[in-house]
């Protein structure tokens, strides 16, 4: 993607790189040191419990079925017992960190908090390993090996309680991932208008995609809720909503009687999910929508019959013959690439905290000195480099605190996709649809994505990913997660009117070893647009994906030209 | 050239040995269980499957680890730098007079013993691992009790871990042991690793020395078979100092002694040594003579 930077990096020198890490450690390791000890607990006995919990990991998602099976059962009962109750209660899909049970760390007391400048230390140390393994100068292996052995270090001086995995894959090798997907992710498009009358109401759903792994299958969809029920209210004015449980509100609950057999007779456990549960700002339509099926379809299954409400014919969704995927091409990116991809990530979170805050925020500055430093430090890029006057000519442009390092650069011109994303950053000219894309990704940092569904709106655009790690186990993503640049793949876009796209905000959902996740790309796509290249980049690989701008509307997916501009459904 | 051990004094600990507490002695760069007089047969049998004394085993340790760049990673970069060993409610004397270890039983929750994965043994592991020192637990016992005795990785890392319990003084003398394995053979690809040891130990010493910022010490591998340089730009301290100047050196506590940074020993023996030291960054070294006092080294006069 040479309309991102000036390709000026330098021949990465390995050696220089692992000791600019190693002696960054121990700079690290001396401030560290200048902290208190941690104290021991008064009562070993806690960390029992604790631990207990850590050890029932392995049976999370069942754990999470289970509550989550629960708490519908429950609902229902409130529903049976309370007519008119109930109406926007569901589950609802929320955010993890880290993948941990809260309780577990809860449970293990105050005198076990980590000291922040402690986890500041090796937040700044991965992030300078994240840097150099991005930037291809130091092996992955390598970078955490280095980061393992500092926080075994704090361990021991009792500066650091304990990783949260435990010390003892330090230095192990990295065992296989335990439940490696047993077939290819699948993804596949549907792209089904489904109106549906519920007794007096009716509702609209879009069935966009499909991705079966293999112990799942998640069915993305968009819908437009039925109006709520309220005899007490007239028709135009807005239905109360339940006060004493807001967070739960949810207007959709009439798809938790969807029900999904195959043409084997296997009947499929259908659990809905979403995180609109307010609906969209703009309107009522509930994007981030899916019904995970359990188990996953057998590879022999021909078709999926989806029954959306009960008496509603059903959907059939056809497995054995799916529409052709989307045009992809897989580049390796060259080592001057890969550095400047580091370059391109820093422009991507500077240009996403311009658009959340007007003033430069704190992880800009924080990741700035680090991620350059890295790169300088370890000979991968020059100081003076066209790549990090680009940064800091961005930097200017966007009124942000540079580091002195970029300070002393001289302006320069920006990168056309750069430039493109800040002359249309006010645009709000997007057309508004969804289409049901549906394609697999190659691999990329070992971990394997699938594209299922976009959404455009007058200011944004909405991705869907499904990704699914190949790579080590769950703790060792764990550090992986931390040593990234970012957590998620870099994602840009071009639409063929030449109008760039950057990824301005994502959500994401983690399980074991699977991630769900929404990215908005900001500008809007163009309203003349008709296909969009989607450009995936992990540190070594970039994929890009050409998506006809196909919508979905009420009679089946309609090439853009037929609604040029304009707003297909829901 | 003296040997780098002449600079160490000699160290002891006690550690229970099955149901006796039993001596173990560094001295000359070796590690002696003194109360085996055939530990060499003990190590034998012990290799056939035997039960291995504690003793034996940590002796068994100690020559596995003399070249682990590990214990460089790990292990103490000054005389402030504390790397606990047996925790609190243990008595610890000093070398000069003797060492016993008396650990607690919580020693045991010492977190980095803690194996990962599973952690299903953990209990069991970090019970045996950390109280070697002072349980006497024997190889076989430790099989029974944790699952993950046989993963060779774990083993090293509790073989480490039972060697740093044995306090500072053994910390320094096999982080030397280590330098000194490295000084007289090629770095290879553990140049940075080598590099990064010789700059966390060299910068508080060289801090203190020109009272300057520890950050402001850059180390550099060096070029021949000299004993370094040490040159001074804009108020950045630039070193380059051999991986023996570690062993010889720094683990002795001979960084700076009397205001000057000794940059090699050259002869005598503990507690008299003859060194070499610069009094500025740019000069060449001068030769000296070094006492070891109660309150450390001195310039003798």
């Amino acid at each position: 993607m040479t309309e991102h930077g000036s390709g000026a990096a330098r021949l990465v020198d390995t050696e220089r790189a692992e000791t600019y890490l190693r002696v960054l450690a121990e700079a690290e390791l001396r401030g560290a040191v200048k902290q208190r000890p941690l104290r021991r607990p008064p009562w070993p006995w806690l960390e029992r419990p604790q631990r207990r919990l850590r050890r029932v990991r392995p049976l999370r998602l069942l754990f999470r079925r289970v509550s989550r099976r629960a708490r519908a059962v429950r609902i229902a009962r409130l529903q049976a017992e309370r007519p008119g109750f109930g109406r926007w209660l569901g589950p609802r899909r929320r955010h993890r960190q880290g993948g941990w049970f809260v309780s577990a760390h809860t449970l293990g007391g105050r005198h076990r908090s980590p000291n922040p400048t402690i986890n500041a230390g090796i937040t700044r140390l991965a992030a300078a390993a994240g840097t150099l393994v991005a930037a291809g100068a130091l092996e992955s292996a390598a970078a955490d090996a280095i980061v393992d052995s500092y926080r075994l270090a704090l361990v021991l001086r009792r500066r650091l309680d304990d990783w949260p995995f435990g010390a003892g894959w330090w230095g192990s090798p990295q065992r296989p991932t335990a439940g490696q997907p047993a077939r290819p992710l699948t993804a596949i498009s549907i792209g089904r208008h489904v109106p549906l009358a519920l007794e007096e109401r009716r509702a609209e759903v879009n069935l966009l995609s499909l991705v079966i792994d293999n112990d799942r299958a998640v069915l993305t969809l968009t819908a437009k809720p039925p109006p709520a029920l309220d005899d007490d209210q007239p028709d135009d004015e807005p239905a109360e909503q339940p006060e004493d449980d807001d967070d739960d509100y949810e207007p959709t609950e009439f798809l938790f009687e969807a029900t999904v057999t195959d043409d084997q007779g296997t009947d499929y456990d259908a659990a809905y999910y979403t995180n609109d549960a307010d609906g969209d700002e703009d309107d009522d339509e509930l994007w981030t929508s899916q019904l995970e099926l359990t188990p996953a379809p057998a590879t022999s299954a021909r078709w999926l019959d989806l029954t959306l409400w009960p008496g509603t014919p059903p959907v059939r969704v056809p497995l054995d013959a799916p529409p052709a995927p989307p045009e992809l091409t897989a580049e390796q990116l060259p080592a001057d690439l890969r550095a400047e991809q580091c370059v391109s990530a820093l422009a991507e979170t500077m240009l996403k905290l311009r658009r959340l805050s007007p003033e430069a925020g704190p992880v800009a500055e924080f990741a700035l000195p680090i991620v350059t430093g890295a790169l300088t430090g370890a000979g991968v890029v020059a100081p003076d480099s066209p790549a990090l006057r680009q940064l800091a000519s961005l930097g200017r442009r966007l009124d942000f605190a540079l580091p002195a390092s970029l300070a002393n650069l001289a302006d320069t011109e920006l990168p056309p996709a750069w430039r493109s994303v800040l002359d249309d950053a006010d645009a709000a000219d997007g057309p508004v649809g969804v289409i049901p894309a549906a394609a697999v990704l190659p691999d990329l940092d070992g971990t394997s994505w699938a594209l299922a569904g976009l959404r455009s709106t007058a200011k944004s655009m909405q991705l869907r990913l499904f990704g699914w790690s190949l790579a080590g186990t769950d703790h060792r993503r764990q550090v992986d997660r931390s040593a990234r640049l970012r957590e998620t793949p870099g994602v840009w876009a071009r639409d063929d009117t030449g109008r760039w796209h950057h990824a301005a905000g994502s959500e994401s959902s983690q399980s074991d070893d699977q991630t769900d996740l929404t990215i908005e790309l900001v500008p809007p796509l163009h309203p003349m647009a008709t296909s969009v290249d989607l450009i995936v980049a992990g540190t070594s690989e970039r994929v890009t994906v050409t998506l006809p701008l196909t919508w979905l509307t009420a009679g089946g997916p309609v090439p853009d030209a037929q609604v040029p501009g304009g707003e297909a459904t829901p | 050239m003296t040997q780098w051990w002449e600079a160490c004094a000699p160290v002891s600990a006690k550690v229970r040995c099955g149901s006796a507490k039993h001596q173990l002695r560094w001295q000359a760069g070796e590690l002696i269980a003194t109360d085996h007089e055939d530990a060499e047969s003990e190590l034998v049998l012990a290799a056939l499957g035997g039960d291995e004394p504690e003793c034996v085993r940590l002796v068994r340790a100690w020559g596995s680890h003399s070249d682990d760049l590990d214990v460089l990673a790990l292990g103490p970069r000054s005389a402030k730098d504390k790397v606990p060993g047996p925790e609190e409610g243990t008595t610890m004397l000093s070398s000069g007079s003797g060492l016993i270890g008396l650990g607690s039983r919580r020693a045991a929750s010492h977190p980095m013993i803690r194996p990962g994965g599973s952690g299903s043994s953990f209990a069991a592991v970090a019970y045996s691992s950390t109280l070697t020192v002072t349980s006497g637990l024997t190889v076989s016992h430790r099989r029974a009790r944790g699952r993950h005795g046989d993963d060779p990785a774990t083993q090293r890392r509790t073989e480490l871990v039972d060697l740093m319990n044995l306090g500072p003084a053994f910390q320094l003398r096999l982080s030397a042991t280590v330098a000194a394995s490295w000084a007289t053979r090629p770095a290879g690809q553990h140049r940075p690793t080598l590099t990064a040891a010789i700059a966390g130990r060299l910068a508080p010493a060289a801090a203190a020395w020109l009272k300057i910022d520890p950050d402001q010490v850059h180390v550099t591998s060096p070029e021949g078979d000299g004993w370094g340089e040490l040159t001074m730009t804009g108020g950045d301290l630039s070193a380059a100092l051999p991986v023996g100047w570690l062993a010889g050196v720094w683990a002795p506590g001979l960084a700076v002694v009397g205001g000057r940074l000794v940059v090699a020993v050259t002869g005598g023996s503990w507690p008299v040594l003859q060194v070499r030291s610069v009094s500025q960054p740019g000069r060449e070294p001068e030769p000296g003579t070094v006492t070891r006092r109660r309150r450390g080294w001195t310039v003798a006069a």
